[in-house]
Protein backbone atom coordinates (compact mmCIF):
# COMPACT_ATOMS: atom_id res chain seq x y z
CA UNK A 1 0.00 0.00 0.00
CA UNK A 2 2.86 2.34 0.84
CA UNK A 3 4.47 1.64 -2.55
CA UNK A 4 1.15 2.35 -4.26
CA UNK A 5 0.84 5.72 -2.52
CA UNK A 6 4.47 6.46 -3.39
CA UNK A 7 3.84 5.68 -7.08
CA UNK A 8 0.76 7.93 -7.07
CA UNK A 9 2.78 10.78 -5.54
CA UNK A 10 5.49 10.36 -8.21
CA UNK A 11 2.90 10.39 -11.00
CA UNK A 12 1.36 13.56 -9.57
CA UNK A 13 4.77 15.25 -9.54
CA UNK A 14 5.33 14.16 -13.13
CA UNK A 15 2.05 15.83 -14.08
CA UNK A 16 0.47 12.49 -14.98
CA UNK A 17 -3.07 12.08 -13.56
CA UNK A 18 -2.63 9.92 -10.49
CA UNK A 19 -6.02 8.26 -10.95
CA UNK A 20 -4.53 6.51 -13.97
CA UNK A 21 -2.88 4.19 -11.47
CA UNK A 22 -5.37 1.74 -10.04
CA UNK A 23 -4.69 -0.70 -7.24
CA UNK A 24 -6.38 -4.08 -7.51
CA UNK A 25 -5.90 -6.36 -4.53
CA UNK A 26 -6.37 -10.09 -5.06
CA UNK A 27 -5.88 -13.06 -2.74
CA UNK A 28 -2.74 -15.07 -3.56
CA UNK A 29 -4.77 -18.09 -4.72
CA UNK A 30 -6.91 -16.14 -7.25
CA UNK A 31 -4.88 -17.11 -10.32
CA UNK A 32 -7.71 -16.88 -12.81
CA UNK A 33 -8.80 -13.47 -11.58
CA UNK A 34 -5.19 -12.24 -11.81
CA UNK A 35 -4.97 -13.35 -15.45
CA UNK A 36 -8.28 -11.61 -16.18
CA UNK A 37 -7.00 -8.35 -14.66
CA UNK A 38 -3.77 -8.46 -16.65
CA UNK A 39 -5.64 -9.29 -19.88
CA UNK A 40 -8.07 -6.43 -19.23
CA UNK A 41 -5.20 -4.01 -18.70
CA UNK A 42 -3.25 -5.06 -21.80
CA UNK A 43 -6.44 -4.86 -23.91
CA UNK A 44 -7.09 -1.36 -22.59
CA UNK A 45 -3.50 -0.30 -23.39
CA UNK A 46 -3.70 -1.76 -26.91
CA UNK A 47 -6.89 0.22 -27.57
CA UNK A 48 -5.45 3.48 -26.30
CA UNK A 49 -4.75 6.10 -28.99
CA UNK A 50 -1.01 6.50 -29.47
CA UNK A 51 1.42 8.07 -31.83
CA UNK A 52 4.16 6.91 -34.12
CA UNK A 53 7.55 6.48 -32.48
CA UNK A 54 6.29 6.32 -28.89
CA UNK A 55 9.04 5.69 -26.37
CA UNK A 56 9.07 2.69 -24.11
CA UNK A 57 9.64 3.88 -20.55
CA UNK A 58 11.06 1.45 -18.07
CA UNK A 59 14.12 0.22 -16.28
CA UNK A 60 15.82 -0.74 -19.52
CA UNK A 61 17.73 1.23 -22.07
CA UNK A 62 15.22 3.57 -23.75
CA UNK A 63 14.26 2.27 -27.16
CA UNK A 64 12.22 3.74 -29.94
CA UNK A 65 9.27 1.49 -30.52
CA UNK A 66 6.90 1.32 -33.43
CA UNK A 67 3.44 0.94 -32.00
CA UNK A 68 1.42 -1.18 -34.35
CA UNK A 69 -2.13 -0.52 -33.21
CA UNK A 70 -2.91 2.84 -34.81
CA UNK A 71 -0.16 3.31 -37.37
CA UNK B 1 28.77 8.13 -28.40
CA UNK B 2 29.78 4.78 -26.94
CA UNK B 3 31.44 3.18 -29.93
CA UNK B 4 33.95 0.85 -28.29
CA UNK B 5 36.70 1.44 -30.86
CA UNK B 6 36.66 5.21 -30.41
CA UNK B 7 36.24 4.88 -26.63
CA UNK B 8 39.42 2.74 -26.53
CA UNK B 9 41.28 5.75 -27.99
CA UNK B 10 39.61 8.54 -26.03
CA UNK B 11 40.01 6.78 -22.69
CA UNK B 12 43.70 5.94 -23.39
CA UNK B 13 42.89 2.44 -22.22
CA UNK B 14 45.78 0.88 -24.22
CA UNK B 15 48.21 2.86 -22.06
CA UNK B 16 47.29 0.64 -19.10
CA UNK B 17 50.57 -0.80 -17.84
CA UNK B 18 48.88 -3.47 -15.77
CA UNK B 19 50.56 -1.99 -12.68
CA UNK B 20 47.53 -2.60 -10.46
CA UNK B 21 47.55 0.75 -8.67
CA UNK B 22 43.87 1.22 -9.64
CA UNK B 23 42.98 -2.07 -7.97
CA UNK B 24 44.87 -1.16 -4.80
CA UNK B 25 42.82 2.02 -4.29
CA UNK B 26 39.48 0.72 -5.65
CA UNK B 27 36.95 0.49 -2.77
CA UNK B 28 35.03 -2.29 -4.53
CA UNK B 29 38.19 -4.41 -5.00
CA UNK B 30 38.90 -4.05 -1.30
CA UNK B 31 35.72 -5.95 -0.39
CA UNK B 32 35.26 -8.02 -3.57
CA UNK B 33 38.54 -9.68 -4.60
CA UNK B 34 36.92 -10.79 -7.87
CA UNK B 35 36.46 -7.17 -8.98
CA UNK B 36 39.63 -6.00 -10.65
CA UNK B 37 39.63 -2.88 -12.89
CA UNK B 38 42.77 -3.81 -14.84
CA UNK B 39 41.55 -7.35 -15.52
CA UNK B 40 38.21 -6.04 -16.81
CA UNK B 41 40.17 -3.81 -19.19
CA UNK B 42 42.47 -6.62 -20.31
CA UNK B 43 39.60 -9.02 -20.89
CA UNK B 44 37.60 -6.47 -22.90
CA UNK B 45 40.60 -5.58 -25.07
CA UNK B 46 41.59 -9.18 -25.66
CA UNK B 47 38.08 -10.18 -26.69
CA UNK B 48 37.74 -7.07 -28.87
CA UNK B 49 33.99 -6.91 -28.30
CA UNK B 50 33.42 -10.48 -29.50
CA UNK B 51 32.34 -11.96 -26.16
CA UNK B 52 29.57 -10.88 -23.79
CA UNK B 53 30.45 -8.11 -21.39
CA UNK B 54 31.63 -9.26 -17.95
CA UNK B 55 28.81 -8.78 -15.41
CA UNK B 56 31.39 -7.27 -13.03
CA UNK B 57 31.15 -3.97 -14.94
CA UNK B 58 27.96 -3.22 -12.99
CA UNK B 59 29.84 -3.23 -9.68
CA UNK B 60 32.00 -0.20 -10.54
CA UNK B 61 30.96 2.86 -8.46
CA UNK B 62 32.29 5.39 -11.02
CA UNK B 63 33.96 7.02 -8.00
CA UNK B 64 37.07 7.85 -10.09
CA UNK B 65 39.47 6.75 -7.36
CA UNK B 66 41.31 4.64 -9.99
CA UNK B 67 41.85 7.64 -12.24
CA UNK B 68 43.16 9.65 -9.32
CA UNK B 69 45.94 7.09 -8.91
CA UNK B 70 46.66 6.18 -12.55
CA UNK B 71 49.93 7.65 -13.81
CA UNK B 72 48.75 7.54 -17.42
CA UNK B 73 45.29 9.10 -16.87
CA UNK B 74 43.52 6.05 -18.19
CA UNK B 75 39.84 6.93 -17.98
CA UNK B 76 38.65 3.64 -16.61
CA UNK B 77 35.15 4.84 -15.62
CA UNK B 78 34.43 6.12 -19.15
CA UNK B 79 35.57 2.78 -20.54
CA UNK B 80 33.28 0.93 -18.10
CA UNK B 81 30.41 3.14 -19.28
CA UNK B 82 31.00 2.01 -22.86
CA UNK B 83 31.10 -1.62 -21.74
CA UNK B 84 27.83 -1.12 -19.88
CA UNK B 85 26.29 0.34 -23.04
CA UNK B 86 27.36 -2.78 -24.90
CA UNK B 87 26.06 -4.93 -22.03
CA UNK B 88 22.61 -3.29 -22.23
CA UNK B 89 22.51 -3.91 -25.97
CA UNK B 90 23.38 -7.57 -25.35
CA UNK B 91 20.56 -7.87 -22.81
CA UNK B 92 22.81 -7.98 -19.76
CA UNK B 93 20.85 -8.71 -16.58
CA UNK B 94 21.06 -5.51 -14.57
CA UNK B 95 20.02 -5.63 -10.92
CA UNK B 96 18.07 -2.42 -10.46
CA UNK B 97 17.92 -1.08 -6.91
CA UNK B 98 14.60 0.18 -5.49
CA UNK B 99 12.63 -1.77 -8.08
CA UNK B 100 14.03 0.35 -10.91
CA UNK B 101 11.91 3.33 -9.79
CA UNK B 102 14.64 5.98 -10.32
CA UNK B 103 15.28 4.76 -13.89
CA UNK B 104 11.55 4.63 -14.67
CA UNK B 105 11.08 8.19 -13.44
CA UNK B 106 14.06 9.35 -15.54
CA UNK B 107 12.64 7.72 -18.68
CA UNK B 108 9.20 9.21 -18.03
CA UNK B 109 10.79 12.64 -17.62
CA UNK B 110 12.18 12.45 -21.15
CA UNK B 111 8.66 12.95 -22.55
CA UNK B 112 8.49 16.27 -24.36
CA UNK B 113 4.84 16.95 -23.44
CA UNK B 114 5.38 16.67 -19.67
CA UNK B 115 3.96 19.36 -17.36
CA UNK B 116 5.40 18.62 -13.94
CA UNK B 117 4.30 19.74 -10.48
CA UNK B 118 7.84 19.70 -9.14
CA UNK B 119 8.11 22.87 -7.06
CA UNK B 120 5.24 22.47 -4.62
CA UNK B 121 7.80 22.20 -1.79
CA UNK B 122 8.97 25.81 -2.30
CA UNK B 123 8.37 27.80 0.91
CA UNK B 124 7.03 31.36 0.77
CA UNK B 125 10.10 32.92 2.42
CA UNK B 126 12.32 32.07 -0.58
CA UNK B 127 12.38 34.81 -3.21
CA UNK B 128 12.37 33.60 -6.80
CA UNK B 129 12.40 35.88 -9.87
CA UNK B 130 9.59 35.33 -12.34
CA UNK B 131 11.92 36.08 -15.26
CA UNK B 132 15.71 35.92 -15.16
CA UNK B 133 18.45 34.64 -17.44
CA UNK B 134 19.90 32.82 -14.42
CA UNK B 135 18.17 29.64 -13.31
CA UNK B 136 18.74 27.50 -10.27
CA UNK B 137 18.71 23.87 -11.41
CA UNK B 138 17.04 21.92 -8.60
CA UNK B 139 17.76 18.39 -9.82
CA UNK B 140 15.87 15.32 -8.63
CA UNK B 141 15.73 16.20 -4.91
CA UNK B 142 11.88 16.57 -4.93
CA UNK B 143 11.52 13.14 -6.55
CA UNK B 144 14.08 11.56 -4.20
CA UNK B 145 12.09 12.80 -1.22
CA UNK B 146 9.05 10.84 -2.44
CA UNK B 147 10.92 7.75 -3.64
CA UNK B 148 12.92 7.45 -0.40
CA UNK B 149 10.37 8.79 2.06
CA UNK B 150 10.55 5.53 4.03
CA UNK B 151 14.19 6.42 4.84
CA UNK B 152 13.10 9.77 6.24
CA UNK B 153 15.63 11.66 4.09
CA UNK B 154 14.47 15.21 3.42
CA UNK B 155 16.45 15.98 0.27
CA UNK B 156 14.57 19.21 -0.47
CA UNK B 157 15.86 20.65 2.83
CA UNK B 158 19.27 20.93 1.14
CA UNK B 159 17.73 22.66 -1.88
CA UNK B 160 15.77 25.07 0.34
CA UNK B 161 19.01 25.81 2.22
CA UNK B 162 20.85 26.52 -1.05
CA UNK B 163 18.10 28.89 -2.22
CA UNK B 164 18.07 30.72 1.13
CA UNK B 165 21.85 31.17 0.87
CA UNK B 166 21.45 32.69 -2.62
CA UNK B 167 18.72 34.99 -1.28
CA UNK B 168 21.03 35.97 1.57
CA UNK B 169 23.81 36.75 -0.92
CA UNK B 170 21.29 38.79 -2.98
CA UNK B 171 21.86 36.71 -6.09
CA UNK B 172 18.70 36.69 -8.25
CA UNK B 173 17.57 33.47 -9.94
CA UNK B 174 14.50 31.81 -11.36
CA UNK B 175 13.29 28.23 -11.09
CA UNK B 176 12.18 26.06 -13.98
CA UNK B 177 8.97 24.19 -13.07
CA UNK B 178 9.51 21.85 -15.98
CA UNK B 179 13.22 21.05 -15.75
CA UNK B 180 14.09 17.38 -16.19
CA UNK B 181 16.58 15.05 -14.55
CA UNK B 182 20.06 15.86 -15.86
CA UNK B 183 20.42 12.21 -16.89
CA UNK B 184 23.69 11.46 -15.13
CA UNK B 185 22.59 8.09 -13.78
CA UNK B 186 21.46 6.94 -17.21
CA UNK B 187 24.78 8.10 -18.66
CA UNK B 188 26.74 6.25 -15.97
CA UNK B 189 24.85 3.06 -16.65
CA UNK B 190 25.55 3.30 -20.37
CA UNK B 191 22.01 4.27 -21.43
CA UNK B 192 23.14 6.81 -24.03
CA UNK B 193 19.70 7.13 -25.66
CA UNK B 194 17.97 7.87 -22.35
CA UNK B 195 20.62 10.41 -21.37
CA UNK B 196 20.47 12.24 -24.71
CA UNK B 197 16.66 12.36 -24.62
CA UNK B 198 16.78 14.11 -21.21
CA UNK B 199 19.62 16.42 -22.23
CA UNK B 200 17.75 17.55 -25.35
CA UNK B 201 14.48 18.34 -23.54
CA UNK B 202 16.42 20.24 -20.88
CA UNK B 203 18.27 22.30 -23.49
CA UNK B 204 14.99 23.05 -25.25
CA UNK B 205 13.50 24.24 -21.94
CA UNK B 206 16.54 26.45 -21.17
CA UNK B 207 16.37 28.08 -24.60
CA UNK B 208 12.59 28.54 -24.37
CA UNK B 209 13.02 30.36 -21.04
CA UNK B 210 16.01 32.44 -22.25
CA UNK B 211 18.40 30.94 -19.70
CA UNK B 212 22.06 31.94 -20.10
CA UNK B 213 23.42 30.92 -16.66
CA UNK B 214 22.69 27.97 -14.41
CA UNK B 215 23.53 27.66 -10.73
CA UNK B 216 23.09 24.30 -9.07
CA UNK B 217 23.84 22.73 -5.70
CA UNK B 218 23.75 19.10 -6.84
CA UNK B 219 27.25 17.84 -7.77
CA UNK B 220 25.86 15.35 -10.28
CA UNK B 221 23.75 17.96 -12.10
CA UNK B 222 26.71 20.37 -12.02
CA UNK B 223 29.17 18.00 -13.65
CA UNK B 224 26.64 16.69 -16.15
CA UNK B 225 25.47 20.11 -17.30
CA UNK B 226 28.95 21.62 -17.33
CA UNK B 227 30.98 18.78 -18.78
CA UNK B 228 28.74 16.13 -20.34
CA UNK B 229 26.18 18.45 -21.95
CA UNK B 230 28.92 20.53 -23.53
CA UNK B 231 30.53 17.31 -24.73
CA UNK B 232 27.45 15.67 -26.22
CA UNK B 233 25.12 18.57 -27.20
CA UNK B 234 26.20 20.62 -30.21
CA UNK B 235 24.05 23.65 -29.31
CA UNK B 236 25.14 23.87 -25.68
CA UNK B 237 25.92 27.51 -24.89
CA UNK B 238 25.02 27.92 -21.21
CA UNK B 239 27.33 28.90 -18.39
CA UNK B 240 27.11 26.47 -15.42
CA UNK B 241 28.31 27.28 -11.90
CA UNK B 242 28.22 25.34 -8.67
CA UNK B 243 26.69 27.25 -5.76
CA UNK B 244 29.91 26.94 -3.74
CA UNK B 245 31.80 28.64 -6.61
CA UNK B 246 29.34 31.53 -6.30
CA UNK B 247 29.38 31.83 -2.51
CA UNK B 248 32.97 30.96 -1.53
CA UNK B 249 34.56 34.01 -3.27
CA UNK B 250 32.02 36.26 -1.50
CA UNK B 251 33.02 34.68 1.81
CA UNK B 252 36.72 35.30 1.05
CA UNK B 253 36.04 38.97 0.21
CA UNK B 254 34.04 39.36 3.40
CA UNK B 255 30.89 40.15 1.42
CA UNK B 256 28.94 37.14 2.68
CA UNK B 257 28.65 36.07 6.28
CA UNK B 258 26.70 33.32 7.93
CA UNK B 259 25.32 32.93 11.45
CA UNK B 260 26.60 30.82 14.29
CA UNK B 261 26.21 27.18 15.28
CA UNK B 262 28.01 25.46 18.14
CA UNK B 263 28.63 22.14 16.44
CA UNK B 264 31.43 19.82 15.43
CA UNK B 265 31.00 18.47 11.91
CA UNK B 266 32.91 16.40 9.39
CA UNK B 267 32.59 16.97 5.65
CA UNK B 268 32.10 14.09 3.18
CA UNK B 269 33.46 15.00 -0.28
CA UNK B 270 31.03 13.68 -2.92
CA UNK B 271 33.04 11.95 -5.70
CA UNK B 272 31.42 14.09 -8.43
CA UNK B 273 32.12 17.37 -6.66
CA UNK B 274 35.59 16.42 -5.46
CA UNK B 275 37.51 14.06 -7.72
CA UNK B 276 35.46 14.86 -10.85
CA UNK B 277 34.96 18.63 -10.48
CA UNK B 278 37.99 19.43 -8.23
CA UNK B 279 35.82 21.43 -5.83
CA UNK B 280 37.39 20.71 -2.43
CA UNK B 281 38.03 24.06 -0.73
CA UNK B 282 34.83 25.99 -1.48
CA UNK B 283 32.44 23.86 0.63
CA UNK B 284 34.99 23.94 3.48
CA UNK B 285 35.25 27.74 3.17
CA UNK B 286 31.48 27.99 3.57
CA UNK B 287 31.58 25.78 6.67
CA UNK B 288 34.48 27.84 8.05
CA UNK B 289 32.39 30.99 7.76
CA UNK B 290 29.82 29.63 10.24
CA UNK B 291 30.79 31.02 13.62
CA UNK B 292 31.32 28.38 16.31
CA UNK B 293 31.34 25.51 13.81
CA UNK B 294 34.29 23.17 14.15
CA UNK B 295 35.25 21.20 11.04
CA UNK B 296 37.13 17.96 11.60
CA UNK B 297 38.44 15.86 8.71
CA UNK B 298 37.95 12.13 8.20
CA UNK B 299 41.04 10.02 7.63
CA UNK B 300 40.17 9.80 3.90
CA UNK B 301 39.32 13.26 2.62
CA UNK B 302 39.53 15.44 -0.46
CA UNK B 303 41.11 13.47 -3.38
CA UNK B 304 41.25 10.34 -1.24
CA UNK B 305 37.70 10.56 0.11
CA UNK B 306 35.89 7.24 0.24
CA UNK B 307 32.80 6.98 -1.96
CA UNK B 308 29.33 6.79 -0.36
CA UNK B 309 29.30 3.32 -1.85
CA UNK B 310 26.61 3.31 -4.46
CA UNK B 311 26.53 3.40 -8.23
CA UNK B 312 23.64 4.73 -10.39
CA UNK B 313 20.90 2.84 -8.54
CA UNK B 314 22.14 -0.55 -9.76
CA UNK B 315 23.83 -3.57 -8.18
CA UNK B 316 23.75 -2.36 -4.60
CA UNK B 317 24.72 -5.28 -2.41
CA UNK B 318 26.84 -6.42 0.49
CA UNK B 319 30.06 -4.86 -0.89
CA UNK B 320 28.37 -1.46 -1.14
CA UNK B 321 27.07 -1.77 2.42
CA UNK B 322 30.59 -2.56 3.66
CA UNK B 323 31.99 0.54 1.93
CA UNK B 324 29.22 2.66 3.48
CA UNK B 325 29.88 1.13 6.88
CA UNK B 326 33.56 2.00 6.56
CA UNK B 327 32.79 5.57 5.54
CA UNK B 328 30.40 6.03 8.46
CA UNK B 329 33.00 4.56 10.83
CA UNK B 330 35.51 7.14 9.55
CA UNK B 331 32.97 9.87 10.31
CA UNK B 332 32.33 8.45 13.78
CA UNK B 333 36.08 8.28 14.54
CA UNK B 334 36.37 12.07 14.14
CA UNK B 335 34.11 12.61 17.15
CA UNK B 336 31.90 14.92 15.08
CA UNK B 337 28.23 15.48 15.93
CA UNK B 338 27.25 15.40 12.27
CA UNK B 339 28.40 14.28 8.87
CA UNK B 340 27.60 16.94 6.29
CA UNK B 341 27.64 16.39 2.58
CA UNK B 342 26.89 18.42 -0.54
CA UNK B 343 25.17 15.60 -2.45
CA UNK B 344 21.58 14.37 -1.99
CA UNK B 345 22.54 10.94 -3.30
CA UNK B 346 25.38 10.50 -0.78
CA UNK B 347 22.88 11.45 1.91
CA UNK B 348 20.38 8.82 0.71
CA UNK B 349 22.98 6.05 0.38
CA UNK B 350 24.53 6.63 3.80
CA UNK B 351 21.17 6.95 5.59
CA UNK B 352 20.00 3.81 3.77
CA UNK B 353 23.05 1.94 5.13
CA UNK B 354 22.25 3.14 8.66
CA UNK B 355 18.55 2.23 8.48
CA UNK B 356 19.00 -1.17 6.87
CA UNK B 357 22.01 -2.26 8.89
CA UNK B 358 21.64 -5.79 10.18
CA UNK B 359 24.38 -5.35 12.76
CA UNK B 360 24.35 -2.83 15.58
CA UNK B 361 27.93 -1.65 15.14
CA UNK B 362 27.26 0.69 12.19
CA UNK B 363 27.89 4.32 13.10
CA UNK B 364 24.58 6.17 13.48
CA UNK B 365 26.03 9.67 13.14
CA UNK B 366 23.49 12.32 12.10
CA UNK B 367 23.73 13.17 8.39
CA UNK B 368 22.79 16.60 7.05
CA UNK B 369 23.06 18.53 3.83
CA UNK B 370 25.73 21.27 3.94
CA UNK B 371 23.38 23.96 2.58
CA UNK B 372 20.65 23.09 5.05
CA UNK B 373 23.21 23.41 7.84
CA UNK B 374 24.58 26.73 6.57
CA UNK B 375 21.07 28.14 6.16
CA UNK B 376 20.23 26.91 9.66
CA UNK B 377 23.03 29.12 10.96
CA UNK B 378 21.32 32.12 9.33
CA UNK B 379 18.19 31.29 11.27
CA UNK B 380 20.12 31.35 14.56
CA UNK B 381 21.55 34.72 13.43
CA UNK B 382 18.02 36.08 12.86
CA UNK B 383 16.90 34.82 16.27
CA UNK B 384 19.73 36.71 17.98
CA UNK B 385 18.73 39.91 16.13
Amino acid sequence: MAEYEKARAILEMLGIRKDRLVLVQLPAFAGQEFVQQVTKLTTEITRMPTFRGARIAGPVSAQDARVQSLI
Amino acid sequence: MFDLKSVINTTRIRLCLDCGKCTVVCPVSKYDPEFNPRLIVQLALRQNGRSPVDDKVWSCLSCNMCMERCNYNVEFTDFIRALRHQGLAEGSEVQYSHGGTPQSVMHLMARRDLRQNRIDWLPEDIKVERHSDTAFFVGCAPYFEVIFNDLGVKTTEGTKGALRLLNHARIPFTLLPNERCCGRDLLLMGDAEGFLALAQVNLQEFHRRGIRNIITSCPECYYTLKVDYSRYLEDWDINVTHITEVLAPLVEKGEFSLGSLEQKVTYHDPCTLGRYSRIFDQPRNILDSVEGLELVEMVDNREKALCCGASPWVHCGLVNKQIQKERLAQAGATGADKLVTACPKCQIHLVCAQKNAEDDDICQIEIQDIYALAAQSLLSHEEVK
